[in-house]
């Protein structure tokens, strides 16, 4: 099971990466939403993790040209702060299937991950 | 005062002023402790490989190895949580900080009496020592570092609890001079986005008020709100970062060590 998360803060990245090849998951990390978008061009992945606040491509256009452009069966969890829930409004408008807030429980993250791949199995070519 | 607080109890006393190991030998025998005394940090280092003792009392300034640098060994190179209490004049202020920063327990300021003694055993005995307590919140009187976290990423990677150390020690002092930089410049739209970043690495390695405080200049930047109480919250952030760096470099090698591969 293939995992992309975009997220432009290393020590939260390397949190999140860290605890998923824990997990036993082949994880890409991405700094930013052009880089996300760049690993996703050469290949998709299981599911994506992705942050809102990042440098290029926000967590929020990632999400509406990975919906639209590639495939809206992939899941993504958006990573948000506490306070920015309307934000996590718009990211689900726009397809997001679930959210974590930072700061996250590292069993949360890994239980919301695994519901999200049992729930949609992989189409990735 | 129980006068039989340390019955049983073995008590190394190191002290290089023979008249003061009399005079601390003799409070403690009447606190019901057997003693043994050594003359300087070496020699209490061989002591205490050789022998069990229940509580180390450390003269600060002693010659050759002084009271900071002989805890620091007892602690980082011995990995012994032996109770340890400074014996100091406190003539410099921040004294009692540094005590604790190099690992002591507590301390009793000379020249004491059986009862302040009596007191600062007590004191010791009663909080949990450092081995006690749980590991991975790292505490000093002035900061708590919450690290638990690293280990509920990475079990017992060892190497990549380092490097995410590494990395919050790299990273922390570039976000903080965007922090100041943007706020100089009154640039609430990047002074926002660093206090956001801030907090992201603070939801991985938990400094307890440093989180409420970008959290609280994210609010008001982004916001644009209270703007003239942003300055005293920066200048409270940069001092406590200072002593989390401080603490992080010199006992993180410390945990690492502990925690078997």
């Amino acid at each position: 099971m293939k995992i992309l998360i975009a997220e432009d803060e290393p020590l939260m990245l390397m949190a999140i990466v860290g605890r998923l090849k824990n997990d036993g998951y082949d994880v890409t990390a991405a700094t930013d939403g052009r880089e996300a978008l760049k690993a996703i061009e050469t290949s998709l992945p299981d599911l994506i993790i992705t942050d809102i606040l990042m440098p290029y491509t926000s967590g929020l256009e990632l999400i509406g040209i990975v919906k639209s452009n590639y495939s809206s069966a992939i899941p993504i969890i958006v990573l948000s702060g506490l306070g920015q829930e309307d934000t996590v409004m718009e990211a689900f408008e726009l397809g997001a299937d679930d959210f974590l807030t930072k700061p996250f429980n590292p069993t949360e993250l890994s239980l919301r991950v695994q519901k999200l791949l049992k729930l949609n199995p992989p189409k990735s070519k | 005062m129980s006068e039989n607080m340390l019955q049983d109890k073995k008590v190394l006393v190191v002290e290089d002023n023979i008249i003061n190991q009399m005079v601390v030998k003799h409070s403690l025998q009447k606190l019901g402790a057997s003693t043994d005394i050594a003359g300087d940090g070496a020699e209490a280092i061989a002591k205490i490989k050789g022998d069990h003792y229940d509580l180390v009392l450390m003269d600060i300034q002693m010659p050759v190895m002084d009271g900071y640098e002989t805890t620091h060994y007892i602690r980082n190179q011995m990995n012994c949580t032996i109770p340890i209490i400074a014996m100091t004049a406190f003539a410099l202020k921040g004294e009692d900080e540094k005590c604790f920063q190099s690992g002591m327990n507590g301390y009793v300021s000379k020249p004491f009496t059986v009862e302040s003694l009596h007191h600062a055993i007590n004191k010791v005995f009663d909080s949990p020592t450092i081995a006690n307590a749980n590991p991975n919140v790292l505490n000093n009187p002035n900061v708590s570092v919450d690290i638990s976290m690293l280990y509920e990423i990475a079990g017992n990677d060892d190497a990549y609890i380092r490097n995410m150390i590494a990395t919050f020690l790299e990273v922390s002092p570039v976000t903080l001079a965007k922090i100041e930089t943007a706020y100089n410049n009154s640039d609430w739209e990047n002074l926002y986005k660093a206090a956001h970043y801030a907090k992201s690495s603070l939801a991985v390695i938990k400094v307890a008020d440093m989180y409420e405080w970008v959290t609280t200049i994210e609010y008001k930047a982004k916001n644009k709100v209270e703007l003239d109480t942003l300055f005293p919250l920066i200048e409270l952030l940069k001092d406590k970062y200072i002593v989390v760096e401080k603490l992080l470099s010199e006992k993180f090698s410390f945990n690492i060590n502990s925690v078997s591969v």
